[in-house]
């Protein structure tokens, strides 16, 4: 699953650690999604999306790979 | 998954680190004493502190069990900032602790060795594991300054 988390983050200006705390998790967890090694809950997705103030369905997107798990 | 309050890992360590001390030093004095012909380390002298038999056999086997109950406490507390991924390496750091387990039973069996462990110290040894590799697979989870995590 792409994302564009880190050309959001940096359109606000914000680093890891500080889009962790304001969606409430560790930094690990934000550089596993935007390095594609997690995929996050629904929850944290619209968390993140929110903080972004963006569509969740513009920050995450489906690969050619995901329909053939 | 329920988990313990993150500041049960202090009680856990507290638990934990008096105890095993305690075990460690009787036994490198029994395994030291049994492998040495000449050269012999005093044993520890039991001793009564109100009614309770400081050192005796009873008292190593209680404070073992203190120990690896300690450590558990430990493993399953919470981290200070547990979120959906730390607990998936969690979930991660218990399958590699089960696989590894099965591997040392496997061999153990296969190659017909003789081992005088007790069911106490195999747990221990598994929990063990289970921390090592828990913090072993948050390492390798957390970005270095080469792949430029503040970016």
């Amino acid at each position: 699953m792409n994302n564009n988390i880190k050309v959001e983050r940096a359109r606000h200006g914000l680093s890891q650690t500080a889009l962790a705390e304001k969606v409430g998790v560790t930094r690990q967890t934000i550089y596993a999604i935007e390095t594609k090694r997690f995929i996050p809950s629904t929850a944290l997705a619209f968390k993140l999306a929110s903080v972004l103030e963006i569509e969740v369905d513009e920050l995450f997107e489906l690969e050619e790979s995901d329909w053939e798990e | 998954m329920y988990l313990l309050p993150n500041y049960c890992k202090k009680v856990g360590l507290t638990l934990f680190i008096p105890t095993a001390t305690v075990n460690l030093i009787n036994g490198f004095i029994h395994g030291y004493n049994n492998g040495s012909d000449s050269t012999k380390i005093p044993e520890l002298v039991p001793f009564d502190v109100m009614g309770i038999t400081i050192f005796s056999d009873s008292f190593f086997e209680i404070t073992a069990l203190i120990s690896a109950i300690g450590l558990l406490i430990y493993a399953l507390s919470k981290d200070e900032k547990t979120d959906e991924f730390i607990i998936r390496l969690r979930m991660e750091a218990v399958h590699l602790t089960f696989f590894i387990s099965l591997l040392t039973i496997a061999f153990l069996l296969l190659f017909n060795v003789k081992t005088n462990l007790d069911a106490l110290y195999i747990i221990e040894l598994q929990i063990i594991i289970f921390l090592i590799a828990k913090k072993s697979k948050k390492i390798s989870a957390s970005p270095s300054t080469s792949e430029g995590y503040e970016q």
